[in-house]
């Protein structure tokens, strides 16, 4: 047991000093930086549009200029087309809008500088609409209360449900569509965790085959206790590296979601703990089952060098699984269902499956134990393979090697 | 003490180890040798319990040797290793502490291991900025500072120059003289004659030569002679028993049929006195190794 941890704390201490750890426990903040900087870009250079007004009915032009929108500021002094002109020209106006009273018709024409600022007409537009139906109903001798009557629109709202055994199933739309948002972030996350620790580890375990310091390694500390040493150093990384995340994510969340409309969406509070606990489950499995066999795969080779080509059908059918994830978002094809149980595959599939509603509850505990299960049995396999393969040097397939009765 | 009984090992078709028993006491050398391929790292590997035997045992001190043993052992592979990104003193501590050694134990060793293995350079200094010899310095340290009561080193001289050699066989013959049984292979007779107690001969598996050295030698007769003295080669070679003369440094070396026919050459030789050198001997281990190597075991 002893050794164990000497065995771990060296896989920690010796990975936390190389560079491409550091990168790779880097690579959210470095995004989150990039977030902030795209952000600051934007506000900095979207500000608000000035804009002039320009009308042939001045208690119109009046009542727009009066109007404040935090959408645009209006220069009150460029009352008409001429100066107009004259101010877009020398760029101190982003554009003007001219309104056109004929008759009881109004016609508005936005004429703006394309390398202005640009202008969200829509504000624009519901103030012009509403000063011409108070103008119309003033015309036609409706009251405020009537008006409101006429323009009180039809309710309308989306309810959408799923069926589990036959049993409706009530979910509120925004709360499918923060699972679905949760769901597609975790399954990119388990795909870059997958490939960038499954490499990794397979790296260790073939750096020390190659460099022949297994040897040493492998007479000093029996092979299985050193290959479960070896994935416990593994996961202390991880762990540190989705602290590391979450941190970033969260920090990111607070001060990101005035800038991004994606995230103000999402509220929170309306996730749901079962949910956040299958997903996580999900996350941990399945990258325990990829970091293991890459281990073991790690051990086949002779050199560093061919790591990548033993690790490539991992890291294909990670890719696979990622891909299917997308697929799952829209359908639910027979294939999809499979997949969703199969492991290796499963854990980019049940999650989307199970967040919007495709999957209950128990189809995704039984993917997670049947993922269980697998990671039983390939850690079985795997530390044979490890223990027989971690001084074998010879030339043969790395597929023949696997199947390999005796050495 | 080490004891290997009736070691067999196969891979495929080929018979790597065959039938391989020897003992190796506290405080005894034992020189395994043999040409590339002749089972000598199967058998280190068997010993270490990294491969498993077909057939027979190995023991410690009378019980089986296992996994609970590995503290006690020094292993210096064939094939060097060392993770070159760390320092000295990182990779030391290391591999000690693999072996149950606790770190602050090796740090106060090590200064004393890098002076007497004249290592050049820091202990802060990363492993791949040091010299090929420097390297292979620190990993004897790594292989011998725990002190292990069993060392076992796989080709330990091979790349060596003669002086870090010679520093090889000075921290060999200290372990010895603490106590350590040492088993170490090499195909350089010179190293195995001048420091093992013991010897070992494989040959494509079979034990061809295994015992004391001395008695090894003694066993083929004193059946050598080297002479200097007014005789020429024809006049050496035309004494009766005299199967072969061969020139060495400034006289010859003399094969003889046996041992007897060295009086005949040193009567012949001394015939008008004073003569400068006349040394009967048993063949060398080299001449052994050599006639063993090419000679089939049947």
């Amino acid at each position: 047991m002893n050794k164990f941890w000497v065995v771990c704390k060296q896989v920690i201490r010796k990975n936390i000093k190389s560079p491409s750890y550091i990168v790779l426990l880097l690579m959210p903040i470095l995004l989150l930086g990039f977030m902030f900087g795209l952000a600051a870009i934007r506000t900095h250079t979207n500000e608000t549009p000035q804009i002039a007004i320009i009308s042939n009915s001045a208690p119109f032009r009046t009542a727009l200029v009066k109007n404040k929108s935090k959408d645009y500021v209006v220069k009150r002094a460029v009352d008409t087309s001429k100066k107009a002109e004259k101010a877009l020209s020398r760029e101190k106006l982003d554009g003007y809008l001219t309104i056109t009273l004929t008759g009881k018709q109004v016609s508005a024409v936005y004429k703006s500088r394309t390398n202005g600022n640009s202008l969200d007409t829509t504000s624009l537009k519901n103030t012009l609409n509403s000063l011409k139906m108070q103008q119309t109903a003033a015309q036609l001798g409706l009251t405020s209360k009537q008006l409101t009557q006429l323009f009180t629109p039809a309710s309308f709202k989306t309810q959408s449900v799923s069926y589990t055994n036959g049993k409706e199933r009530a979910q509120k739309n925004n709360q499918q569509d923060i699972n679905s948002i949760l769901a597609m972030v975790v399954t990119i996350l388990i795909y870059i965790f997958m490939v960038s620790y499954a490499s990794l580890i397979a790296q260790e375990v073939a750096t020390e085959k190659g460099s022949r310091i297994m040897e040493i390694l492998v007479s000093s500390v029996a092979p299985q206790i050193q290959f479960f040493a070896k994935i416990t150093g593994m996961f202390a990384l991880i762990l540190l590296q989705v602290v590391i995340t979450a941190i970033c994510g969260l920090l990111g969340m607070k001060y990101l979601s005035g800038n991004i409309q994606f995230l103000k969406d999402i509220d929170l509070s309306q996730i749901q703990p079962n949910f956040v606990i299958i997903l996580g489950l999900f996350f941990i499995l399945g990258i325990t089952l990829y970091t293991i066999l890459a281990a073991g795969l790690g051990a086949l080779v002779s050199r560093a060098d061919q790591v990548s080509q033993a690790v490539s059908p991992l890291t294909i059918i990670g890719l696979v699984a990622y891909g299917a994830s997308f697929v799952a978002m829209n359908s639910n094809t027979f294939l999809i269902k499979l997949g969703s149980f199969v492991p290796f595959v499963s854990q980019s599939i049940m999650p989307v499956r199970y967040a919007i509603g495709n999957a209950s509850t128990m189809d995704a505990v039984i993917s997670l134990v049947v993922l269980a299960v697998t990671i039983v049995l390939v850690t079985w396999f795997t530390t044979r393979l490890y223990t027989k393969h971690v001084l074998d040097y010879s030339d043969k397939k790395i597929w023949k090697r696997i199947f390999k009765r005796n050495s | 003490m080490l004891q290997v009984k009736n070691l067999n090992k196969s891979f495929g078709q080929m018979q790597a180890v065959s039938n391989e028993s020897f003992t190796v006491n506290d405080g005894e050398i034992l020189g395994l040798i043999g040409q590339n391929g002749a089972g000598k790292t199967t058998t280190f590997r068997m010993i270490l319990g990294l491969l498993k035997p077909d057939a027979g045992s190995v023991f410690w001190n009378g019980h089986p040797f296992t996994r609970k043993d590995q503290d006690i052992v020094g292993f210096l592979p064939e094939e060097r290793g060392l993770y070159l990104k760390m320092t000295v003193e990182e990779q030391v501590v290391y591999f000690a502490e693999l072996r149950g050694q606790k770190p602050a134990v090796t740090k106060q060793k090590l200064d004393d291991w890098m002076q007497r293995f004249a290592v050049k350079g820091k202990r802060t200094d990363k492993i791949k900025d040091l010299s090929k010899g420097n390297q292979q310095k620190v990993q004897l340290i790594a292989t011998l500072i725990h002190e292990p009561k069993l060392v076992i080193l796989d080709e330990p001289f091979s790349s060596l120059d003669p002086v870090n050699a010679s520093l090889l066989e000075d921290g060999i013959e200290r372990l010895k003289s603490q106590g350590s049984a040492i088993i170490f292979s090499s195909h350089d007779m010179g190293n195995v004659e001048k420091i093992s107690d013991k010897l070992l001969m494989l040959r494509q598996g079979e034990t061809v030569l295994n015992g004391v050295t001395n008695e090894i030698r003694e066993s083929f007769g004193d059946t050598r002679i080297f002479i200097q003295s007014p005789l020429t080669a024809e006049e050496l070679l035309a004494i009766d028993g005299v199967l072969s003369v061969k020139k060495y440094q400034n006289g010859f070396e003399l094969k003889l049929a046996n041992p007897e026919v060295g009086k005949a050459v040193f009567a012949a030789a001394t015939k008008d006195g004073y003569i400068r050198e006349f040394s009967q001997q048993p063949p060398t281990l080299d001449e052994i190794f050599r006639m063993k190597a090419g000679v089939s075991h049947e």
